[in-house]
């Protein structure tokens, strides 16, 4: 990929088409998995994107779930698939051009926050930042988490100038 | 007398005097943001600042609080604004809970 840069006030960067066809199945992946969502607990990725507001606080933190949880995870899906379409563009040369106009941008650095939650939490990745799931996929789960970090650093050093 | 005073005070502001005695006397309470390995220090620093509109110094002074001491308090009020702030954090992927300050 190419760095995010400022382009006629947004951001733009060209991917390899490869990648960003992963990057849009990852997050269509995470939009489903939210819309699937089953109680607190069944799933500690769904636990890391959608957690209690209250520590120690069963009752509370239920009840704020109550009012709050369905227009939380509403947002995260409707984010996941609207970062899925801007990474869902025509393939030029075997590139992907990604362009963000300002708030779209904004958007896109929340939901690549929260494929790289559920990568990591998937894989869990501990305080120092290595995975401590054994099994196959771990490697290559850590190897996109740890590119899509970069890919998020991009986008946040263009928009925070 | 003075508990007379309070209740007439009472019965005529209503709403106003039951804010006044929640954000005064009550205890406030508290955001607080937690570490987690996942957020980059540059996304928690950008998230500070164009959402509580910190300046770019104490953004960047609470993200560190965050990662060298695992937490930050990062707004005082009360319970509604800080279930509104914690409500925001979510949606950026923050790990943050509100709770009463000193609990």
């Amino acid at each position: 990929m190419s760095a995010f840069r400022r382009s006629a006030g947004g951001f733009v960067a060209r991917f390899d088409a490869e990648d960003a066809a992963l990057l849009a199945n990852i997050a269509r992946q995470v939009a489903q998995l939210i819309a699937d969502r089953g109680e607190p607990g069944d799933d500690p990725v769904l636990d890391r994107l959608l957690p209690d507001a209250y520590r120690d606080a069963p009752a509370d933190a239920a009840e704020y779930r109550r009012f709050t949880e369905a227009e939380l995870a509403d947002d995260k899906i409707a984010g996941s698939l609207a970062l899925a379409d801007a990474f869902t563009g025509e393939v030029v040369k075997k590139h992907v051009t990604v362009r963000f106009e300002p708030p779209e941008a904004f958007a896109a650095l929340r939901s690549l926050t929260d494929i790289r939650l559920a990568l990591a939490t998937r894989i869990g990745v501990d305080d120092d930042g290595l995975p401590s799931a054994s099994g196959a996929d771990v490697g290559l789960t850590f190897a996109i988490y740890n590119w899509l970090g970069g890919v998020q650093e991009s986008l946040v050093r263009a928009v925070d100038r | 007398m003075v508990a007379d005073t309070l209740e007439r005070t009472e019965e005529s502001t209503g709403a106003r005097t039951d804010q006044w005695l929640r954000t005064v006397l009550e205890r406030p309470w508290i955001t607080i943001v937690w570490n987690d390995p996942v957020n980059l220090q540059s996304y928690v620093q950008w998230v500070f600042t164009s959402y509580f509109g910190f300046a770019k110094a104490e953004a960047r002074r609470l993200m560190l609080l965050v990662h060298n001491e695992g937490k930050a308090v990062v707004a005082t009020g009360t319970r509604e604004e800080m279930e509104r702030h914690v409500g925001a954090m979510h949606g950026f992927g923050l790990w943050a809970t509100l709770q009463k300050d000193d609990e």
